[in-house]
C-alpha cells in the first residue's frame, strides 16, 4: 500500500489529492484538502501550508501524514500579477462652494437664492432689499430657528432658504409660514462661506423628480448670471449634482471650478522585436488593450516613474526579483491589463463631503521570470515529513490532465484556468501537445474595481462583494433578493440590518454593507467588474492559445481554478463562448471535484501515467517526472 | 383617551403610528420621540391613560396600527418601540433612562420601521 500526493501551490490557495496504491497495482484517489498559501507563491515560505494541506488531506483519508510516501508538486509558472489605480481626473473647487450631498428628510421644495447669513444675526445690520439664506449650526434649535426665521420674514425680509446643520429640515419647515428649500445635515457648516450668493434646490416630494436646476449648467448659469466664460467653469459642479433630491451651489466672485487631468503617465510596450509603442495611460483602457494586443506577444512593459502604473510595475518586478533571486533586469512584465473605470473622489473644497466620479484606469500586471525556486519548497517538504518530494511536471500541462478527467470532455482542449493573480489558458492538440500562456488580470483585479468604484477603501470587504450575492432587507421578516425574489427569514432580522442591502453569506448570515447602494447597483457593478475582467481575458486567452487564432475552432472549453467557483463567472464566460459554437463549462475534475483540485490531480495521473482515470496514453513527455529537479533521497 | 393630538387633521382613514403612554400624565420625552417622527414625516398620533409595562402598550399600540409599528413610553424613561408581527414580549427595542437625544433617535427609527429605510444607530 502506497500514498502519493499531489500538491498544487497556488497564488491563494494550496491544493492536494491523495491517491492510494494497492499491492496489486489498484489506484484510487481517497482524499483531497485545501488550505491556504503560505508566503508568495514559489518561495519557500510555502512550505507550512503545503504541510498543513497534507496533513489535512492525511486526516480526511484517516492515515497518519507519515504515511504519505511521495509528495508531487508542480513546477509553478514563473508568474505573478499585480494591480493598481490611476485616477486620471479630479475635480478641485476654489473659492466657490457646493453642496450636494443627499439628506434623507430634506424640507420645504424649490429653488431659492439669497444671500448666506447666520441665523443668530443682528437683524438691522442688514436691509430687506437683499433676499437671504438662512445657515442654522448646532446650537440653534429648530424651534429656535422656526422662530427667527418668522420674526425676519414679518419684518419684510426675503428668506429664501436655509442651510442645517442638524437633521432638522422638515421640523422647521413645518414651523414656519413660507415655503422655502432647506437643505440639512451640512456637517460642515462653518466651512460655508458668509456673506455669499447662495442657490438652494429641493425636489418636489413623492414625486420621484430629482432638481433640475442646479444640476444643469444653464441653470446655474441663469440663478447666478454667469457670462459665457464663467458656464464653463460651473460644468463639473452640475454634473456632480445630477440624481440628487437637493443641492446647494455658492458661488463667491473670483469663482472657479476645475476639472482637470492629472498626468497619468505613458506605458511603453515592447514587443518580441524590440519595437516600443507609447501609450499615454490617460488615453483609457480600450487604447491600451489594442496596443498590447497589436504588440503581442509583448516581450516587457515599462512604465514612468513617479505614476502610480510606474510604482506598481517596479513593485511587481522587485518583488519577483527577491523572490528568484535574479537580477531586477531580467523580470519581464509579458502583458497587462487595462479596464476603464470611475472611481469617487471627495470633491477638493467642498462642505459635505461630496464625491465626483473621476475616470480611472485599472491595471493588472503579469511578471514573468525565467524560473521559481521550486528545489528549496521540495527539499523544505521533504525535511518537514521525510516523503520523497518530486517535481513532477508543469503546472498548466498538469491541469490539463486534471480537467480531462471531467466527465464528457475529449482534446483536442483547452483549459481556462482563472485564478486570483492570472488567467492561465491552456491548449492540448491532437497529438497530446500542449501549449500554454499567462494573462494579467483576474479575481484579484475583479476585486480591485468593486473597491474603487463603490469606494470602499477595504479590500477584505470588496472580496466579499465579489463572493456573494447581495439583498435588502425590506421588512423584519423578509428580504429582496437582487433578482427580485422576497424570501421570508426564520427569525426576525436585526435592527441594525433593517432596511439595509447586505451580503447572503454561506452559512445564512447577512452581512450589512455600509455604503449606501441598492441591491441593484451593487449587482450592476459586481458583475460589470466581472464581464470585464474575466470575458474580455477567456476571449483573449483563447484567441490566442488556438493554433488558428480563432476561439471558432475549439471543441471544448474547460474553466478551473477557484474563479471557475464563482457563481456568475463561469455562466458569464459559458454565455459569451456560446456565441462561437463551442462547448464551454465549469470543469469536474474526477467527475466529483468540481472546478478545483485540477493541477493536484494531474500532478498524480502524470506520475501513475494515467491509471484507469484517463481514457488515453500520456506521452512521455508528459508522465516523466522533470529531470533536472528530481528530488534524490539519500 | 380623547385627549389625541396631531399636526394633521383628524381623519380616522390616515395609518398613524401610535405613541401610547402608561398612566394619565404625558412624560417630556414625547415631545423628541414626536420630533423624531415628524423629521421623518411620518403621520403620528400621541395618546394616554393606559395601563400595563411598556411592552404590552407599545404591542397593542402596533396591532392598532396600519403601518404596524408601535411606540409604548412607560415612567422611568423607558420607551419601547414595537412590530406587529413580532412575538408580544419581544420588542424591536426597549431601552430604559431613554434622554432627549435617544428618544429622538428611537421616533426616528420607528418612522424609518415604517418607511422600509435603514435605522439611526442608537446610543
Amino acid at each position: 500500500m502506497k500514498y502519493i500526493a499531489g500538491v498544487d501551490i497556488g497564488n491563494s490557495s494550496t491544493e492536494v489529492a491523495l491517491l492510494r496504491r494497492s499491492g496489486s497495482g489498484e489506484t484510487e484517489f481517497v482524499s483531497d484538502a485545501l488550505y491556504r498559501t503560505t508566503g508568495l507563491k514559489g518561495t519557500k515560505k510555502n512550505v507550512p501550508g503545503v504541510v498543513k494541506a497534507l496533513t489535512q488531506a492525511s486526516k480526511n483519508a484517516d492515515i497518519d501524514v507519515s504515511a504519505i510516501d511521495r509528495v508531487l508538486i508542480n513546477e509553478a509558472a514563473p508568474v505573478i500579477g499585480d494591480v493598481a489605480m490611476e485616477t486620471i481626473t479630479e475635480t478641485i473647487i476654489t473659492e466657490s462652494t457646493m453642496i450636494g450631498h443627499d439628506p434623507s428628510t430634506p424640507g420645504g421644495v424649490g429653488l431659492g437664492t439669497g444671500t448666506t447669513v447666520e441665523i443668530t444675526a443682528e437683524m438691522e445690520t442688514y436691509s430687506t432689499d437683499k433676499p437671504i439664506v438662512f445657515l442654522v449650526p448646532e446650537s440653534v434649535d429648530f424651534e429656535a430657528a422656526a422662530e427667527i426665521i418668522t420674526k425676519w420674514t414679518d419684518n419684510g425680509y426675503d428668506i429664501n432658504g436655509a442651510i442645517v446643520q442638524k437633521d432638522d429640515a422638515v421640523l422647521i419647515h413645518n414651523r414656519i409660514e413660507t415655503e422655502m428649500p432647506i437643505v440639512d445635515e451640512v456637517r460642515k457648516l462653518d466651512e460655508v462661506p458668509r456673506n455669499q450668493r447662495a442657490a438652494i434646490e429641493v425636489a418636489p416630494q413623492a414625486s420621484g423628480k430629482t432638481i433640475d436646476t442646479l444640476s444643469n449648467p444653464y441653470g446655474i448659469a441663469t440663478v447666478f448670471d454667469l457670462s459665457s466664460d464663467e458656464t464653463q467653469k460651473i460644468i463639473p459642479v452640475a454634473r456632480a449634482l445630477v440624481g440628487n433630491k437637493s443641492a446647494v451651489v455658492i458661488k463667491t466672485p473670483e469663482g472657479d471650478v476645475t476639472e482637470r487631468t492629472i498626468p497619468a503617465g505613458e506605458l511603453r510596450i515592447i514587443d518580441e522585436r524590440s519595437n516600443t509603442t507609447s501609450v499615454p495611460v490617460d488615453e483609457g483602457a480600450d487604447v491600451i488593450m489594442d496596443a498590447v494586443m497589436n504588440s503581442w506577444p509583448v516581450s516587457d512593459v515599462r512604465g514612468e516613474s513617479g505614476s502610480n502604473i510606474g510604482g506598481m510595475l517596479n513593485r511587481a518586478r522587485s518583488s519577483m526579483a527577491e523572490v528568484t533571486g535574479q537580477s531586477i533586469d531580467s523580470i519581464e512584465i509579458r502583458d497587462i491589463m487595462a479596464v476603464d473605470t470611475l472611481v469617487p473622489q471627495e470633491v477638493e473644497g467642498s462642505v459635505a463631503q461630496e464625491h465626483s466620479m473621476e475616470n480611472a484606469v485599472g491595471l493588472a500586471a503579469m511578471v514573468k521570470t525565467q524560473q521559481l525556486p521550486m528545489q528549496q519548497i521540495a527539499d523544505g517538504i521533504h525535511e518537514e515529513l521525510g516523503a520523497d518530494v518530486i517535481i513532477q511536471g508543469i503546472e498548466a500541462k498538469m491541469a490539463v490532465l486534471g480537467s480531462l478527467t471531467t466527465p464528457g470532455t475529449d482534446h483536442p482542449v483547452a483549459i481556462l484556468d482563472m485564478g486570483g493573480g492570472s488567467t492561465d489558458a491552456a491548449y492540448m492538440d491532437e497529438d497530446k501537445r500542449i501549449e500554454s500562456i499567462h494573462l494579467s488580470g483576474a479575481g484579484d483585479m475583479v476585486t480591485m474595481l468593486i473597491n474603487s468604484e463603490l469606494g470602499l477603501e477595504d479590500r477584505d470587504l470588496a472580496e466579499q462583494i465579489k463572493i456573494y450575492p447581495s439583498a435588502k432587507v425590506e421588512t423584519l421578516f423578509s428580504i429582496r433578493q437582487e433578482d427580485g425574489t422576497v424570501n421570508f427569514l426564520d427569525e426576525p432580522a436585526a435592527p441594525e440590518l433593517f432596511g439595509r442591502t447586505v451580503l447572503l453569506k454561506d452559512d445564512g448570515e447577512m452581512q450589512p454593507l455600509p455604503v449606501d447602494k441598492s441591491s441593484e447597483e451593487i449587482r450592476r457593478i459586481r458583475r460589470q467588474a466581472k464581464r470585464r475582467v474575466f470575458v474580455v481575458n477567456a476571449t483573449r486567452a483563447l484567441n490566442i492559445i488556438t493554433p488558428t487564432e480563432s476561439i471558432r475552432h475549439l471543441p471544448f472549453v474547460v474553466m478551473v481554478g477557484r474563479s471557475a467557483l464563482d457563481f456568475e463567472i463561469p455562466e458569464m464566460i459559458s454565455d459569451a463562448m456560446a456565441e462561437y459554437g463551442i462547448v464551454c463549462g465549469s470543469a469536474n475534475v474526477r467527475g466529483a471535484m468540481g472546478p478545483r483540485n485540477a493541477v493536484a490531480t494531474g500532478l498524480v495521473l502524470s506520475h501513475i501515467e494515467g491509471g484507469t482515470h484517463l481514457e488515453f496514453e500520456i506521452p512521455d513527455a508528459l508522465s516523466s517526472a522533470i529531470e533536472r529537479t528530481t528530488f534524490q533521497p539519500n | 383617551m380623547d385627549d389625541c393630538r396631531s399636526p394633521i387633521e383628524t381623519d380616522d382613514a390616515m395609518p398613524r403610528l401610535f405613541v401610547r403612554c402608561v398612566g394619565d400624565r404625558e412624560p417630556e420625552l414625547v415631545q423628541y420621540i414626536e420630533h423624531g417622527i415628524e423629521e421623518e414625516g411620518v403621520p403620528w398620533v400621541v395618546q394616554h391613560g393606559y395601563d400595563g409595562d411598556g411592552v404590552s402598550v407599545a404591542y397593542d399600540a402596533s396591532v392598532t396600527s396600519s403601518l404596524k409599528i408601535g411606540i409604548g413610553v412607560a415612567p422611568d424613561s423607558r420607551v419601547v418601540v414595537h412590530h406587529k408581527q413580532l412575538p408580544d414580549d419581544d420588542p424591536v427595542f426597549d431601552r430604559s433612562d431613554v434622554t432627549a437625544k435617544t428618544a429622538r433617535a428611537l421616533g426616528s427609527n420607528s418612522a424609518r420601521l415604517v418607511k422600509g429605510t435603514p435605522l439611526k444607530p442608537l446610543e
